[in-house]
């Protein structure tokens, strides 16, 4: 089963994407709010995949916090936002993410994601 | 003995003659040569007994010849030898080897006599040996010779030697006379001496006499050359006389001749008796040691003097004196003539002509005059010629009116111009036209007056005519006369009458025009300047007065310079622009701050050009712009831009994350399996439905922030009504001893409403909220916002005040910083974290004021 780290600060949307992927078959290993949580579960639970929220809690935001867990996992990371500024755009893609979510999202949306990056992954 | 008693004799007389030193030298040498002689007589006399002792001996003991003759030899007293045929010595006694310095061994038998003989005796020693052993009586048995010592030294002897009978041995003895030859030596060289000096005195006696008979001769010629110069001396006619000098004054007469005594009345036994400034007046006496020291210093002198009589006259004198040394002092000769007929005859001639010069001075001058007069009466009939055709030529060609008049205004002359536009022609004149003629009757009085005015020597006025022209129209005009003059009288005017219709057209031109100008500039909302050379007003419009607030009197009277209301930190740069127009005469704009009166800086651009003037920069001219609600505007815009991002932001992020959480809350309801759940998903899809209703509320509150113009507001009144809208449930609130209006916009009191949220949201536990005020050194408000809660950690104290950031909505204090950052307030966390937080606003002093109803003030 594909083991996905959850990094969403708003706790609402962290429990419905849980139950997304789970109805999806996927498991969560782990759900951080902010950039220090988001590094020790990368690194004890070595997610296949990585949902990251740009807009996190801590003074470090989910791009840089996805910089950062490059040097921990090589597991693919997905963007889940609402921020669709061309800046954040752009300085997002400045990581080579593996896909994009935007909010609101339903089942199929994340499902489609997460396959691609999974399959880009092991290619 | 006798030749120093004969020399003595003969030099008796001549001792009288020569100096005591000398005749006591020669004394000396007497005695001297006395006491030499005493000795030498005394040696001679001994000798002669010795020698009779000797022969007594001999006869003695002639029976033992043999056995006593070492004896005798020895003790004889005399030094002896035996030599024996060929000059050996064969015996010597011990005087004779003390006298030569030898031991007996040495020269027994052993020395020849020859060797002991100087070389210049010893060829004639060897000589007398030979000769005595051939029996020559002539050789001398005694004779002075000299003989060396052992040590070389010549001695003087007398060797006295014979033949011992029947042998050819001699005996020689030798007698040491070196002593005596020395002292008759030195008595020689004395008696040469006082031959010397006698030859010496002998030749002083002779000179003495050729002296006498030169004295004997030279008087005979000075009285000789007495008699001579006494007669030339007293017979001269000129006044000879010798005088006395002391330090350069005239002193007593030593001599004179008759012709001065008889020049100045007196004998000449009282001009002995009196001293040369006697004979001198008063005016004299003065230059006398000048004249004196002349002598002095050249030897001679000839001058000009005066010399007094004895009866007090005066006459002119020219002398000629000469210093010469006379018994050892200088005593000055002179030869005075009197020149009395000789001035006289020279102030005779002086005077002729004098007065020819001058006849011939005043003879010069008359032609001379007559010259000038006639050059000058020429030229300016020439100039006066030219300048008359000149001036009828230009009055021809000149543009205005020009004329000549009598007393009367008949017209005289009149040019061209007057004939084309007033009609005056050669025939009117002739009939008497005048010239008012053509001034309208009610300016008569003003042309008199005018006329008046040039009669006093003043210039013509400015006044304007109206003159008829031949058409009957009128032509504005300034007349300017000058009178004439002939013979002393007034013999009417002269003047040109200048068309100044242009003129009065181009001035009223220019008066619409500087009104129109002036209109406007008052219309105009901006400040309207011009400025002179030195950047002083010279022209502003009303509303700069409206609009700094000072004076009129300030800016008209240059107490106020355009530099005094530009805001200081923009003076520099308003100097350089003002002097790049000045100095290249281009336009330019200058963003800049204009200072009102009251301290009030208001944004602004002034535009300005130069003024120019009779072609140079003669000041600048340009206009301020009040660009505060251009800057308003371009603020609004930037806000309105922020906040359009923020709502968008607030669309995207929040509200879409809200939807994505409600989406699903709705699918889970879908497909939850029991009431309880879906009843408890309803809820949660409820209270999202409400945040998202906040959100939307929250934007059009932000949206409203910056809208409505700052104003004025209660600090106090503001905190306590949002107290009271929030409710603080059992926390003290703390409010300011004095209260303070700040210049903020609207929703200033929600900056409260959020510090006091944020306290009870994160604050923790809190009991107490306090807000104080302080004035600081610029003259700013710090407010200050505490509470003692938990308080903010240090690397949040600014993220804090991030838009998105925080435990809530995250809009809380972005907004509270927004709001006041519109009038320039600031606002910064300080607290120490665990302690509470303190919040510190800054408000600028322009921005805050004491409240009415108390005392706080600024400092």
């Amino acid at each position: 089963m594909t083991k996905i780290l959850l990094v969403e600060d708003d706790d609402i949307v962290a429990r419905v994407a849980i139950w997304r992927l789970g109805k999806l078959g996927y498991e969560v290993c782990g759900r951080a709010t902010n950039a220090a949580d988001a590094l020790k579960i990368a690194a004890e639970e070595h997610p296949d995949l990585i949902l990251m929220d740009i807009n996190i809690n801590g003074p470090v935001d989910g791009i840089a916090t996805a910089k950062m867990l490059k040097e921990v996992t090589d597991a693919p990371l997905v963007y889940i936002t609402s921020q669709t500024d061309e800046e954040t755009i752009i300085r997002a893609a400045d990581t080579r993410p593996a896909g994009f979510i935007a909010k609101p999202f339903e089942n199929v949306d994340l499902r489609i994601a997460i396959e691609i990056a999974l399959r880009k992954n092991k290619a | 003995m006798k030749q120093l008693d004969r020399l003595r004799v003969e030099l008796q007389p001549l001792l009288g003659k020569i100096s005591p030193e000398e005749q006591e030298k020669v004394l000396a040498a007497f005695d001297r040569a006395d006491k030499g002689a005493a000795i030498l007589e005394s040696k001679y006399h001994r000798a002669i007994r010795d020698r009779a002792a000797v022969h007594a001996l001999l006869k003695r003991s002639s029976e033992d010849l043999v056995q006593r003759y070492q004896t005798i030899f020895e003790n004889s007293g005399a030094a002896m030898a035996v030599i024996e045929n060929d000059g050996t010595i064969s015996l010597v006694n011990t005087l004779l080897l003390n006298l030569l310095g030898y031991h007996r061994e040495d020269v027994e038998n052993r020395l020849n006599v020859f060797a002991f003989f100087d070389s210049r005796f010893r060829d004639q020693a060897r000589d007398y040996h030979q000769r005595r052993r051939t029996g020559d009586i002539s050789v001398p048995h005694r004779y002075e010779t000299q003989i060396a010592d052992s040590k070389g030294k010549l001695l003087d002897v007398i060797i006295m030697i014979g033949l011992f009978p029947g042998t050819s041995q001699s005996v020689a003895s030798i007698i040491d006379i070196t002593d005596r030859k020395r002292m008759e030596n030195d008595i020689l060289q004395k008696n040469d001496e006082l031959n010397k000096a006698y030859g010496q005195l002998a030749a002083v006696e002779q000179e003495l006499r050729q002296q006498f008979e030169k004295l004997a001769a030279s008087q005979t010629l000075l009285q000789e050359s007495e008699a001579r110069f006494h007669g030339v001396f007293n017979n001269a006619n000129d006044a000879i006389f010798i005088h006395r000098t002391h330090h350069g004054a005239p002193g007593r007469f030593i001599e004179v001749n008759d012709f001065l005594c008889s020049i100045v009345g007196y004998t000449r036994e009282e001009l002995l008796g009196m001293d040369l400034k006697d004979i001198l007046p008063e005016t004299q006496l003065e230059r006398a040691p000048d004249i004196d020291n002349t002598i002095a210093e050249r030897g001679y002198n000839t001058f000009y003097a005066e010399f007094r009589k004895k009866d007090g006259t005066t006459f002119p004198v020219e002398v000629n004196a000469r210093i010469y040394q006379f018994s050892g002092q200088d005593v000055v000769l002179a030869v005075a003539r009197d020149i009395t007929e000789r001035r006289r005859a020279e102030q005779e001639l002086l005077r002729k002509n004098e007065e020819l010069n001058l006849a011939y001075a005043q003879q010069a001058a008359v032609e001379q005059e007559l010259r000038a007069n006639y050059e000058s009466l020429s030229y300016t009939e020439r100039k006066l010629r030219e300048s008359e055709a000149w001036s009828r030529e230009f009055a021809e060609l000149l543009p205005q009116f020009v004329f000549e008049i009598d007393t009367d205004g008949r017209l005289l002359f009149v040019n061209q111009y007057a004939t084309e536009v007033f009609g005056v022609t050669r025939e009117t004149l002739d009939a008497g036209a005048n010239m008012r003629d053509f001034i309208i009757p009610e300016e008569w009085e003003q042309t008199q007056r005018n006329l008046a005015r040039v009669l006093e020597g003043k210039r013509s006025s400015y006044d304007v005519y109206h003159l008829r022209r031949r058409d009957g129209t009128l032509l504005p005009a300034n007349i300017y006369t000058a009178a004439i003059y002939r013979d002393g009288k007034l013999a009417g005017f002269r003047g040109i009458i200048v068309d100044i219709s242009d003129s009065l057209m181009a001035q009223e031109a220019l008066q619409k025009s500087e009104t129109r100008f002036r209109e406007l500039a008052e219309l105009l909302p901006q400040i309207v300047f011009e400025l002179d050379d030195r950047l002083k007003f010279r022209f502003f419009n009303w509303n700069t007065i409206e609009m700094t607030g000072y004076a009129y009197d300030d800016l008209s009277q240059n107490r106020i310079g355009i530099y005094d209301i530009i805001r200081e930190s923009d003076r520099h740069e308003a100097a350089r622009f003002f002097a790049q127009i000045l100095q290249d005469s281009t336009t330019g704009h200058l963003d800049c701050g204009i200072v009102t009166q009251n301290g009030r800086e208001i944004p602004a651009i002034i535009s300005a050009s130069p003024i120019i003037s009779e072609n140079r920069i003669a000041g600048v001219r340009g206009v301020i712009v009040d660009i505060a609600d251009q800057k308003r505007l371009e603020s609004a815009l930037a806000i309105t831009n922020k906040k359009l991002n923020l709502m968008n932001s607030v669309t995207r992020h929040d509200v879409l994350n809200n939807i994505t959480g409600l989406l699903g809350l709705v699918d889970m309801l879908g497909e939850s399996g029991s009431p309880d759940d879906a009843q408890a998903l309803i809820t949660e899809i409820h209270n999202l439905i409400i945040k998202i209703k906040d959100q939307i509320i929250f934007t059009k509150d932000y949206q409203n922030v910056g809208v409505k113009a700052p104003q004025w507001q209660s600090l106090c009144e503001g905190i306590r009504k949002e107290a009271s809208t929030i409710g603080m449930d059992g926390v003290q609130l703390h409010l300011p001893g004095c209260n303070a209006e700040i210049y903020a916009d609207p929703f200033f009191s929600r900056v409260f409403y959020n510090l006091i949220d944020n306290s009870f949201r994160h604050g923790g536990t809190i009991r107490n909220i306090s807000v104080e005020t302080e004035v600081v050194q610029n003259g700013g408000l710090l407010i200050r916002y505490r509470d003692d809660g938990t308080g903010v950690s240090p690397d949040e104290k600014e993220l804090i005040f991030d838009q998105g950031y925080g435990k809530n909505t995250g809009f809380g204090l972005f907004i509270i910083r927004e709001i006041l950052g519109i009038t320039g307030l600031s606002i910064r966390e300080t607290g120490t974290f665990g302690g509470g937080v303190l919040f510190e606003i800054l408000v600028p002093k322009e921005s805050w004021r004491p409240a009415t109803e108390n005392g706080c003030e600024r400092t």
